[in-house]
């Protein structure tokens, strides 16, 4: 069977992974609807420091857009562990816990 | 010469941003997950959504939530502009046009901005800078 299944991730953990990368100006969050937006410490121009995350599903983040802030932030790692852990997920299908039922 | 390839009005009352007015191309396209993917390159942002009706909201967010970070952490949205290749065109008492130009001998440039899709809308930014 064809993997066409991207699950999405909380928010919450997507905050929690910005926030543990240290790198965050304190209070700089921003919400307008469900965007919101962080801004990373440095004197680079807004544009390279500006974080900004949509919640797209439900108060959730999509696949694609969780991988790129992965990507960035470094936390692929984490993030991939995160969908095997709550959404028995892993890159390639889902994870079936007992294989003697099949 | 100069192509003109995006206009912004921007309005300030008491030196605060007040609205601004954009007309700016920018590109979407539909990810493997199933979600619209945004970007707006002459903001230097992308953003997502779930389908093409959220795609509106999900860029007006986007649009607002630069000016608030420009004006807050960044040297102000004129400022964040120009880094990205805005150029001062007009002011007008409370009235600051600004525009994007492409030079007419950049041909792969110009044609780059030919395929996007021509975004124009104005957001009152009063309530959010408050």
């Amino acid at each position: 069977m064809e993997d066409n299944y991207y699950p999405s991730v909380t928010f919450e953990f997507i905050k929690s992974k910005i926030f543990s990368s240290e790198q965050i100006i304190e209070n700089s969050e921003i919400k307008v609807g469900n965007t919101t937006t962080f801004m990373l410490k440095g004197s680079q121009e807004m544009r390279k420091r500006i974080i900004l995350v949509r919640c797209t599903n439900e108060g959730d983040v999509n696949f694609g857009q969780a991988t790129g802030l992965a990507i960035r932030l470094r936390f692929m790692g984490d993030l991939l562990n995160w969908y095997l852990e709550n959404k028995n997920w892993k890159e390639g299908g889902y994870v079936v816990s007992n294989h003697n039922s099949l | 010469m100069q192509t003109n390839e995006a206009n912004i009005e921007i309005i300030r009352k008491d030196k605060k941003l007040f609205s601004i007015s954009v007309v700016m191309p920018m590109w979407d396209k539909i990810s493997d997950d199933g979600f619209i993917k945004i970007d707006i390159p002459l903001f230097g942002l992308r953003t997502f959504a779930k389908n093409e009706q959220d795609s509106e909201i999900a860029i007006e967010e986007a649009i607002k939530v630069f000016c608030i970070n420009s004006e807050k952490f960044g040297a102000g949205l004129e400022n964040e502009l120009r880094v990205l290749g805005w150029s001062h065109h007009t002011e007008n008492g409370e009235i600051i046009a600004m525009v994007y130009n492409v030079s007419d001998t950049n041909v792969v440039m110009e044609q780059i901005m030919e395929t996007g899709e021509q975004y124009a809308h104005t957001h009152s930014l009063e309530l959010e800078l408050a």
